[in-house]
């Protein structure tokens, strides 16, 4: 059995962990209680919305604190590298036209009966106004970079 | 008009017993609930009960304000003319409100004079009154004109004053009034029509025996449009018109909606109670958005908001704070807050680097020596204070900090006397300690150190001071350390250069013989190149040539 690393016996992460520790840990416990929210009533596509935008919102939040220089380049990695962030997702974010996007399962048109990319990925300027758009994979309500 | 009209009128009447009513006078009951009076030979009406001066009934006996002049005539009785009464009477409609009755707007004191003061109406009429023995003139008396002239020429001042605020206002706003402006009139015709049905409807239901003219309604759908709406529309106070509308039909019971206009209407009143001016009211829509940026990264300093946080977490400490409309869109205050966040960081940056850099075990030990007992396992303590900063601290292991929990609690069982014995052989062993070391910059090495931490801190201190004086040639040792230092940098200097000489010797060298070689190089290609008559042969009976000499050489 591999030894099991805890956050005590591992080896000390970059300097500036500590500034956004406490942050990190709320998007943890945020996680945990959507992991344990009850699923009834809920339909089967939704049941992994939470999961999807916590972890978008915790991947938004660690690369903004890079681009602000809040964490150095070493702690960046290191987060990237614990899986803190989802480091395809940021890779996605870095390319123009996708600086908003959602999940990378919304731009996987290998998935989709027609070839096509998610709801959510259309402009809210191509849609008529009271179009609704809550996407199958994530519950995105749309991520075009124009919106 | 009954709901227009009251609040003036109601000021000095509604008596406790009505007196009996003058000879020639009949009471009646309006539609509205309003008790009115006539006088069927002068063909005259009015609200105000005709009690000491039956005679000229028109006029009101009793005022609020006791009428100047011009002023009367202009709107007081027209509400009681003849004719126009006459009409009302023969649609057998409910007066309506022709005119605005004229408000005060605006209450000051006059400065010199002190229960005086300089109202202003609504339509531009100013009076003085006196809330204490509730007296108003219109006409000043001679031992306040002074003062009043001087109020009005500071007045003036102010006028200016806000004409120029008013001035600052942007295109956008006059815009968006106009656009407000026009739904109002839209409303406005609707509300009308509205009234008019419901008008109807209200008479048709109220109707009873008391009315003593007895004269039919011969109200055709027609005659209904034509005459009341013209003159409506003429009116200069189109909002407050709109209000009264919607007053008259809260107190048939009808339904009321509230528009933006009441609401509007509602907000100034309220603003004039406080005092407030309308330029008070405006004044977040005026502020530049640089401004209102800078208003809301100032309510983030005071909270000391978290830069380091998301704005979903620090959002509800903020929407408390009256700051916090200063810019207009959510979108506009996430941005404003990444940006001060970025500059907050920034700043906690620069603090960071500036700050000297104290050993992380430091702070444990000083938390060990507070919280430390030996009736605490370390797996009870660690459980026990787990939340603690110190405990957290990435910097120092778990290992480290079980060390010296251990260490510290085995020596704490000790005697006292056994701990000092320790630190001073070891104080013995340290080499970094000098005469100069300050008592509260030891170097780590002694801070650090269990032993040293064993033993309680007042002890301590005075055995490390006993030990540092004992350090021998004080001065001298100082100085000669130095002045060693000052040798061996110069020496080690001297080396450097010594060193990097022989290395520049070197790569000159380097350079000329790869030099040589290219120029060698090319000099073969030239040769390569010159071909003659004879052909590619010609090179190679040279090379035959050459090959056995070069073996030679």
């Amino acid at each position: 059995m591999p030894p099991i690393r805890t956050r005590n016996k591992r080896k000390p992460p970059p300097d500036g962990f500590d500034d956004i520790e406490d942050t990190l840990l709320e998007f943890e416990n945020k996680m945990k209680d959507a992991e344990n929210a009850p699923h009834e009533g809920k339909r089967k596509n939704e049941m992994l919305w939470p999961i999807f935008q916590i972890s978008h919102q915790r991947s938004r939040y660690i690369y903004d604190m890079y681009l602000k220089e809040g964490i150095t380049r070493e702690l960046y990695d290191w987060l990237l590298k614990n899986k803190y962030a989802d480091a395809l997702l940021i890779a996605k974010w870095k390319k123009q036209g996708y600086e908003k996007l959602c999940c990378l399962k919304c731009i996987q048109t290998k998935e989709t009966n027609f070839g096509s990319t998610c709801i959510c990925r259309v402009p809210k300027a191509r849609m008529s106004k009271e179009t609704v758009v809550e996407c199958v994979s994530c519950g995105c309500h749309g991520c075009a970079s124009s919106d | 008009m009954s709901s227009g009209y009251q609040p003036f009128a109601g000021h000095g009447q509604k008596p406790a017993a009505p007196p009996p009513l003058a000879p020639g006078w009949t009471e009646h009951r309006a539609p509205t609930g309003h008790m009115y009076y006539y006088h069927p030979e002068t063909k005259t009406s009015t609200y105000t009960r005709p009690v000491a001066a039956p005679t000229d009934p028109p006029v009101p006996s009793q005022q609020a304000y006791p009428l100047a002049g011009g002023f009367q005539n202009q709107n007081y009785p027209k509400q009681f003319d003849y004719n126009r009464q006459q009409r009302h009477d023969n649609t057998h409609r409910r007066p309506r409100p022709q005119e605005k009755p004229d408000k005060p707007k605006t209450k000051r004191a006059i400065p010199d004079a002190a229960p005086w003061l300089f109202v202003t109406t609504k339509k531009g009429n100013t009076f003085i009154h006196n809330p204490e023995t509730k007296e108003s003139l219109w006409a000043v008396p001679d031992g306040l004109k002074d003062a009043i002239e001087g109020l009005e020429k500071l007045s003036l001042n102010e006028e200016r004053e806000r004409e120029r605020v008013r001035r600052r206002q942007s295109a956008l706003e006059k815009q968006r009034q106009e656009q407000e402006d026009a739904m109002a009139d839209q409303e406005e015709f609707d509300a009308a029509d509205q009234y008019d049905y419901e008008d109807e409807e209200g008479d048709g239901g109220i109707e009873d025996g008391t009315e003593s003219h007895g004269i039919k309604r011969q109200v055709s759908a027609a005659a209904e449009g034509d005459e009341p709406e013209d003159e409506y529309y003429d009116d200069e106070d189109d909002f407050d018109e709109e209000h009264d509308l919607k007053r008259i039909r809260m107190e048939q019971g009808g339904p009321v909606e509230f528009t933006e206009d009441d609401i509007d209407w509602q907000l100034g009143a309220m603003a004039e109670q406080y005092g407030l001016g309308e330029e008070d009211m405006e004044g977040n829509e005026d502020l530049a958005p640089e401004d209102g940026a800078f208003l809301f990264k100032d309510l983030l300093d005071d909270l000391q908001i978290n830069p380091y946080s998301t704005w979903e977490s620090e959002m509800p400490k903020l929407v408390e704070d009256g700051r916090y409309t200063t810019l207009p869109t959510t979108k506009l205050r996430k941005q404003v807050f990444s940006d001060w966040c970025q500059e907050r960081i920034a700043v906690i940056k620069a603090e960071k680097e500036k700050e000297i850099k104290k050993d992380p075990r430091i702070a444990y030990l000083n938390f060990i020596e507070a919280n430390a007992t030996p009736k605490l396992y370390w797996p009870e303590f660690k459980r026990k204070f787990k939340k603690e900063p110190e405990m957290k601290d990435s910097k120092v292991s778990d290992r480290d900090r079980e060390k010296y929990y251990r260490d510290y609690i085995s020596r704490t069982k000790t005697s006292v006397e056994t701990r000092e014995n320790d630190l001073r052989k070891y104080l013995r062993t340290v080499k970094d300690l000098t005469r100069r070391t300050d008592i509260d910059n030891l170097p780590t090495s002694v801070s650090c150190d269990i032993r040293f931490v064993a033993v309680p801190k007042d002890r301590r201190d005075s055995i490390v001071l006993d030990h540092i004086r004992t350090l021998p040639d004080d001065a001298g040792t100082a100085e000669s350390s130095s002045r060693d230092a000052l040798e061996k940098q110069r020496r080690a200097l001297q080396d450097r250069e010594e060193a990097v000489r022989r290395e520049q010797f070197y790569n000159s060298k380097d350079i000329a013989r790869g030099k040589e070689a290219l120029r060698e190089t090319e000099m073969e290609i030239k040769r390569a190149m010159n071909v003659g008559k004879e052909g590619l042969l010609s090179h190679l009976e040279p090379a035959k040539e050459k090959d056995p000499e070069k073996d030679d050489s």
